[in-house]
């Protein structure tokens, strides 16, 4: 779990924008018909009334099933996040149910941020990947993220002032 | 039926106890409160559909199905 420093605040905490979850959540919905789509077919067979239950009993094991499946999606989805506190930037990447990668560095390593939108579907539903270099001229990329613009000129803001509060720290040569 | 109820309990005892594992880990790692209210909805839409199967399952004409397509 997230442990803050006593004069450290979380400054955003963001998830991948929906667009990510839209394909599972079809796949998800189409698995959730399938059983209706051959309901039709159920109820010319002779013994219908026989079968139908059992059928009927089927399909909910196969509902509580595709439950399960949305529900692994979301878990996925809602547990992959970037948090942006006042001295430092946490990434959280879910890869599968219980596999976490956890990355984090301070603000007054970022030397750069850029945000990219890859496409029109990126620039109509208003997300995009931001791009950040740090000290250690490492890329970090946090994809599909709703409100970049905003996410990068809190990450410019802050890691200035980290930085700021870093060369103050070490004083003037002369002192 | 019997062997057909045995299944049936240990399908619902396996998959509550995977969404279990699963709802516990989201707790570890939650940053906030929304993923109560999606957790509330999974548990209760999942309830109900057990809850349903179970109705169902007594619903079924078991010996009937049994000298229809098992043993005719």
């Amino acid at each position: 779990m997230l442990n803050l420093e006593p004069a450290e605040k979380i400054l955003i905490v963001l998830h991948h924008h929906w667009i990510a979850i839209l394909g599972p959540a079809l796949l998800v919905i189409f698995l959730a018909l399938l059983p209706l789509i051959a309901l039709p077919f159920l109820t010319g067979i002779p013994d219908a009334s026989i079968v139908t239950p059992l059928y009927l009993l089927l399909s909910l094991l196969w509902w509580l099933l595709v439950l399960m499946l949305g529900f692994i999606f979301w878990v996925d989805y809602y547990l992959d996040v970037l948090i942006i506190t006042s001295l430092r930037i946490i990434n959280v990447d879910q890869d599968g149910l219980f596999r976490r990668e956890f990355a984090e560095f301070k603000l007054d390593k970022v030397q750069d941020v850029s945000i990219e939108i890859p496409g029109f579907v990126a620039t109509f539903f208003g997300y995009g990947d931001v791009i950040i270099q740090t000290a250690s001229e490492s890329n970090f990329t946090i994809k599909e993220v709703p409100r970049v613009y905003e996410a990068k000129n809190l990450i410019l803001k802050h890691s200035g002032a980290a930085s700021a509060k870093t060369v103050q720290g070490f004083g003037h040569p002369g002192e | 039926m019997a062997l057909a109820f045995i299944f049936l309990m240990i399908f619902f005892a396996a998959y509550f106890i995977f969404a279990g594992a699963i709802i516990y880990h989201l707790k570890i790692y939650a940053f906030s409160r929304s993923a109560n209210w999606m957790v509330n909805l999974f548990l209760v839409v999942s309830a109900l559909l057990a809850v349903l199967a179970i109705i169902v399952f007594w619903k079924i004409n078991w010996p009937e199905l049994w000298t229809l397509y098992v043993k005719p």
